[in-house]
């Protein structure tokens, strides 16, 4: 059983606050957390973090890609140890400054797989949709 | 009765923290809380605790450490302390020295010999200036009659070839600075009146005086009520004592304190009624307490503190305080030979020359006025570092204004006003040619580039009759220059492969600045096997080869004709420091030459 509140925080009478349903939302949740932290924001380990955020202005290239690719594999490996991801794809969109990741991952001692597909765009208002 | 939270204390640091969050959410809230990963929500809350918790024991630390001497480093709050434990110093100090003035007077008559008529006194507090713009005031009226003033003949008549005018020679001391006077509305009667004097940069508080011409004398601490008054001697001609010290009853007195942010007189809060006692007094009298018993309980003796009075002077109430301070008009009071460009606001007084005074003779006086100085006057105008301030405030405290060993001896030397100029390291020790308690202290002070210089005779003077004030009757002492002895050091070492040469040579550089950036102290050694270690813990460095002492006799140091022999102990591992004399590695960047094999 998990007892994990659900993110952005909503408080129920009787209840408390509201937890996720499942794993498999737990774990896109952790994922997302990983791609979007930067490198030296999170307090207690400064490697934490792929920081998605400074790609999306890079001058993108297969190198870039693949790079960008290694780096959330070590980074899934490093801190969401309980999945093992099976594919990622990068989509990059340069004209709009927009990335399009897509991760297929096995949860660890379950027989679950689920794909998450996530968007990353560079216009101020946006942020990660999934 | 709840049950108190099992919290432990001792976690301090960021990773004990959440450590200990952590276990205390999973004992505590297994069903409401399980994520404990990196990458969850829970992480950010424990990291945001924690790093709360880290901040709060790093400013509990810092508190703690700041309110002790030992381990505080602010500067402020090391200055405090040591005040606290009776270590003061104040401000740019003042420098000290010699001019010398010129005047021409008209020839007598006779032509033999100038007009005594015209030959005047320049007075004290006339001003000169320096070519450096900084203001020099004369500490002493400089009479021009005196018969040490040296009379040359300097104008000559074309026809008959008698002097028309004789040029006169005189010296007088002159400090830098000049005065300035400010006037504060003091408003109510206010316990402890604060009042803001200026700068940082003031070095002396010269009189203080209210609207009611009271005046207001300084005080080392608010509990001291006596002051020594400087009184006329009727008798100084035959006693060749020009003034008499008499105690003096302060009730009205302050102190002065001084941090980065200025100047201020500390008052404390007795008004007139409660306190009345003022002027001179006979110590026999008031220091008698009366009392109904049969018996005199013993209490700590403090010869500055007459009267039993707890309200520490009185403090100014609907008045205007006028208060006279010293300082520096320019940040370089230093004065090279013949750096005195002009007597900028000479007082003149043509006191032989009243019966029928001559406007226009006086005025070829006042007009042929020329300063120079002869010697450099130079100031040890440092300001002290946080070590330095540290390990004087200890002296100071041992030394309880009495000085009988050498540490008291030392702490009082460096505690002079900074208005009688300074000295920057001092060692006293039995006069090795002395007979009877002799003692021998020897002086050295730096200049404004940080490099050791000998101290000013004027200082040297001064510090004389400081240390008179509270010395030991039976103590004489010598006070001498301390000889510096310029060395240097060549040293070889080997770097480790894949490290820059180039690199590890400014990292060694670096860390043997470091060690040498505070100047030694008087007879202190300099032991080679330092600057083995600092070499060698250098990140790049294998090992250190050789380090070669050297004794730089050059122009541009001492010059005293020793060798590396003279100095060097016999198993060559420290350089042996005479008492008397003093190490200086004078050029940083050219003494200390290093080669990487």
């Amino acid at each position: 059983m998990i007892f994990a509140p659900k993110f952005p925080l909503r408080f129920k009478e009787q209840k408390g606050f509201e937890n996720v349903l499942d794993a498999k939302e737990l774990i896109r949740f952790h994922l997302m957390n990983i791609l979007m932290t930067s490198p030296g924001e999170k307090i207690s380990d400064s490697n934490f973090g792929v920081g998605i955020r400074n790609y999306l202005f890079e001058n993108i290239s297969d190198g870039l890609i693949n790079n960008l690719r290694d780096i959330i594999n070590e980074q899934i490996s490093s801190y969401a140890p309980y999945v093992s991801t099976t594919q990622i794809r990068i989509l990059p969109f340069p004209e709009q400054n927009k990335l399009v990741i897509s991760i297929s991952y096995n949860i660890s001692n379950t027989r679950d797989s689920d794909v998450i597909n996530l968007e990353f765009s560079g216009t101020p208002t946006s942020g990660a949709a999934y | 009765m709840p049950k108190k939270p099992n919290i432990k204390y001792t976690s301090r640091s960021f990773a004990s923290i959440k450590n200990d969050l952590v276990e205390h959410a999973k004992r505590y809230y297994p069903n409401t809380f399980n994520d404990f990963s990196n990458a969850s929500f829970g992480g950010l809350i424990f990291d945001a605790v924690a790093y709360v918790g880290d901040v709060l024991s790093f400013y509990l630390d810092y508190q703690t450490n700041e309110s002790f001497l030992e381990t505080a480093i602010d500067y402020n709050n090391v200055r405090k302390l040591s005040s606290q434990m009776g270590y003061n110093f104040y401000g740019n100090p003042a420098s000290y020295g010699v001019a010398t003035f010129y005047i021409l007077v008209p020839a007598n008559p006779t032509g033999l010999g100038p007009d005594t008529r015209y030959i005047p006194k320049l007075m004290v507090n006339s001003k000169v200036k320096t070519t450096n713009g900084a203001t020099f005031r004369l500490t002493e009226t400089v009479d021009f009659n005196d018969p040490t003033v040296e009379v040359v003949a300097a104008r000559f008549d074309n026809a008959t070839g008698k002097p028309t005018q004789y040029a006169l020679r005189t010296f007088g001391q002159v400090k830098s600075g000049v005065e300035f006077l400010k006037e504060v509305e003091i408003g109510e009667y206010t316990k402890f009146l604060r009042v803001r004097v200026g700068s940082a940069a003031i070095n002396e508080v010269i009189s203080v005086f209210d609207s009611e011409g009271h005046e207001y004398f300084q005080v080392d601490n608010l509990t001291q009520e006596v002051v020594y008054k400087e009184t006329t001697n009727p008798n100084a001609a035959s006693d060749n004592v020009p003034s008499i010290i008499k105690p003096f009853v302060a009730s009205r007195r302050f102190t002065v304190e001084q941090d980065q942010t200025g100047t201020y007189l500390q008052f404390g809060y007795g008004n007139e009624k409660t306190i009345d006692k003022n002027g001179f007094t006979n110590p026999s009298e008031v220091i008698l307490q009366m009392s109904g018993k049969n018996y005199i309980t013993d209490t700590a003796f403090d010869p500055s503190k007459f009267l039993g009075t707890d309200k520490f002077g009185i403090v100014p109430s609907n008045t205007t305080l006028m208060i006279t301070y010293g300082s520096n008009d320019s940040s370089d009071v230093n004065v090279p030979i013949n750096g005195f460009s002009q007597v900028s606001s000479p007082k003149w007084d043509f006191y032989r020359d009243l019966t029928n005074p001559s406007a226009a003779n006086q005025q070829i006086v006042k007009d042929s006025v020329e300063v120079s100085n002869e010697e450099v006057i130079l100031v040890e105008n440092t300001i002290p570092t946080v070590d330095e301030i540290r390990y004087r405030a200890y002296a100071t405290f041992a030394a309880q204004n009495r000085i009988v060993t050498k540490n008291d001896y030392e702490a009082y030397v460096y505690q002079m006003p900074a208005k009688f100029g300074k000295v920057s390291r001092v060692n006293i020790v039995n006069d090795p040619s002395g007979i009877n308690k002799r003692l021998a202290m020897y002086v050295i002070s730096k200049d404004q580039n940080d490099n050791l210089i000998q101290t000013n005779d004027t200082v040297k003077a001064n510090l004389k009759v400081w240390l008179n004030k509270n010395k030991m009757m039976a103590d004489q002492i010598d006070i001498f220059d301390a000889k510096i002895i310029n060395v240097g050091f060549n040293y070889k070492y080997a770097t480790e492969p894949g490290f820059s040469k180039t690199t590890v040579q400014a990292a060694v550089n670096s860390a043997l600045k470091a060690l040498f950036s505070e100047k030694l102290y008087i007879g202190e050694p300099i032991y080679i096997t330092t600057l083995y270690q600092t070499i060698n813990r250098v990140q790049g460095v294998v090992d250190t080869i050789k380090v070669q002492p050297i004794v730089k006799n050059s122009g541009n140091y001492s010059n005293l004709g020793l060798f590396v022999d003279d100095i060097l102990s016999k198993d060559g591992t420290f350089l042996k420091c005479p008492k008397n004399c003093v190490f200086e590695i004078k050029f940083l960047d050219e003494d200390l030459k290093g080669t990487v094999l």
